[in-house]
């Protein structure tokens, strides 16, 4: 600002026009009021028109050209300044989106509205049939215990029907898991499928009991914003297999039941997928369900991510009722595949990486319809697709992964792991 | 004047944020990003704002 006292752009170019009108000398001429100014200013704007004459421009190029400097000099300002107030709130809207709400309800436990009722026909079905009454009768000679029951062989219906699944003891290797009420194994593919090298992972599960599947939120308890990391929930929680669920945790809309309890149920615009007590899995578009009726029918699980992958007849879908980038952009991909009661598979895709490209919807719904699947559903993806195994990672998260809301799990019931 | 164009710089750094919160919410739309009662105070800002600045260029136009 020194020296800015009266207008001295004005009188600085005042002072060109009568340099070109006369021909004398910058040097030699005396402009009126120049010296008011102080010598730098004088002796800069002298050095600028020696240079312009220098290079044979005229007065009039001169005065054009240092317009359209300032000109463009203060668009660049004045878009930069945009730029960086757009930045500004970009901060504060993150700010008040993301933070704030954590900070004020990270760790508000949020409780179970109300608790499923078991349908009468569900409950005398799939869980164990009652011990034989030589339980009652246990001899101190544990020999005599190896007797055959004499009523029941204490199986549950789904351990019956999938009885070469499973193993009167627990078989544990690298990829696989059998005991009496779990059947587990994990193929892993990784080649070239659809044109790209990918790789993903199949987990075929078989359990014996709706006990055997469940879902664990973080640090054991709903809350919004809570978040642990995958591995330590799937230890917590004592699951063999576990696979990221459809991070319920920072949003309220659509049902949501975990384990038989109902947390709420809000209206909502996306695909639902249930879980059943009897074992049965449903897929459901925004318009085709009714919320009381699915809690009324025995819903065990909710998930509302989505979208679904596969039509009622089991066949990959082509067109999903989610956004844009979401369907198209090729990224690791979780997903849980529904046979029949008691038969399921979480499938996670790796992504983003030199080993895996990742996968688009279509693709992935491909999987689940190759495998025979006759319901399928997408869970969230990009960095939170982790499946564990026996407590430690399985798949190789897109950026090393990140802490998770929920996790999908196989674990032994408390009185069958003991 | 000053405070008008201020609010016009606004309305376009406040449009260009929605921009890019609406292709946030493409990649994860359960994250709530245009359903958020965030999103909406801002949504209701940002309509303020250019309903302002544009009867302010409105009035500018018309001296």
């Amino acid at each position: 600002m020194e020296g800015r006292h009266s207008s001295p752009k004005h009188s600085a170019a005042s002072a060109r026009r009568a340099v070109n009108n006369t021909g004398v000398s910058p040097e030699q001429r005396t402009v009126p009021g120049e010296r008011d100014y102080p010598e730098r200013i004088r002796r800069d704007a002298q050095v600028r028109i020696r240079e312009e004459q220098a290079v044979g421009r005229t007065e009039e190029e001169y005065r054009v050209n240092t317009t359209k400097e300032k000109k463009r000099g203060s668009v660049l300002r004045m878009v930069l300044l945009d730029m960086l107030m757009t930045g500004m709130i970009l901060v504060v809207f993150a700010f008040f989106h993301h933070v704030l709400p954590r900070l004020t309800a990270g760790n508000t436990v949020v409780q179970p509205i109300s608790t499923v009722n078991v349908p009468a026909t569900v409950s005398a079905q799939p869980e164990k049939t009652p011990e034989p009454a030589v339980t009652s009768e246990i001899p101190d000679d544990p020999a005599e215990t190896e007797q055959p029951p004499v009523v029941d062989d204490g199986r549950t219906e789904w351990q019956r029907k999938f009885a070469d699944k499973f193993t009167d003891e627990v078989v544990i290797t690298e990829n696989s898991y059998s005991s009496p009420n779990i059947s587990i194994t994990i193929d892993t593919f990784s080649g070239e499928y659809n044109g790209y090298f990918q790789t993903y992972y199949v987990c075929d599960i078989y359990v014996a009991s709706m006990e055997n599947f469940q879902t664990y939120f973080a640090n054991g308890q709903y809350s919004y914003y809570g978040e642990q990391e995958a591995v330590a929930m799937a230890r917590n929680s004592g699951a063999i297999l576990s696979m990221n669920g459809d991070w319920c945790n920072n949003q309220k809309f659509g049902i949501l039941v975990r384990n038989g309890e109902v947390y709420y149920d809000e209206p909502m615009e996306y695909d639902l997928c249930v879980l059943y007590y009897d074992g049965t899995v449903e897929t459901y578009s925004p318009s085709a369900y009714d919320p009381a009726d699915i809690i009324a029918s025995g819903a065990y699980q909710t998930w509302k991510f989505g979208p679904m992958l596969l039509d009622s007849n089991g066949k990959a879908m082509t067109s999903f009722n989610t956004t844009y980038v979401i369907e198209k952009e090729a990224a690791p991909r979780s997903g849980f595949g529904y046979y029949e009661p008691g038969h399921y598979c979480f499938v996670v895709a790796d992504g983003r990486q030199s080993h895996a490209r990742g996968m688009v919807l279509t693709e992935f719904a491909q999987i689940f319809e190759d495998l025979g699947c006759v319901r399928a559903y997408n869970m969230d993806g990009g960095a939170s697709s982790i499946l564990t195994f026996n407590g430690k990672r399985y798949n190789i998260p897109s950026g090393g992964g990140r802490n998770l809301g929920e996790i999908l799990l196989i674990a032994e019931t408390p009185d069958s792991a003991g | 004047m000053k405070i008008m164009e201020f609010l016009s710089h606004l309305a376009i750094c406040m449009a260009l944020a929605l921009v890019v919160i609406t292709i946030l919410n493409g990649f994860n739309p359960l994250m709530s990003f245009l359903t958020s009662n965030t999103t909406k105070v801002f949504i209701f800002i940002f309509c303020a704002v250019v309903v302002v600045s544009s009867v302010g260029a409105i009035v500018r136009a018309r001296k």
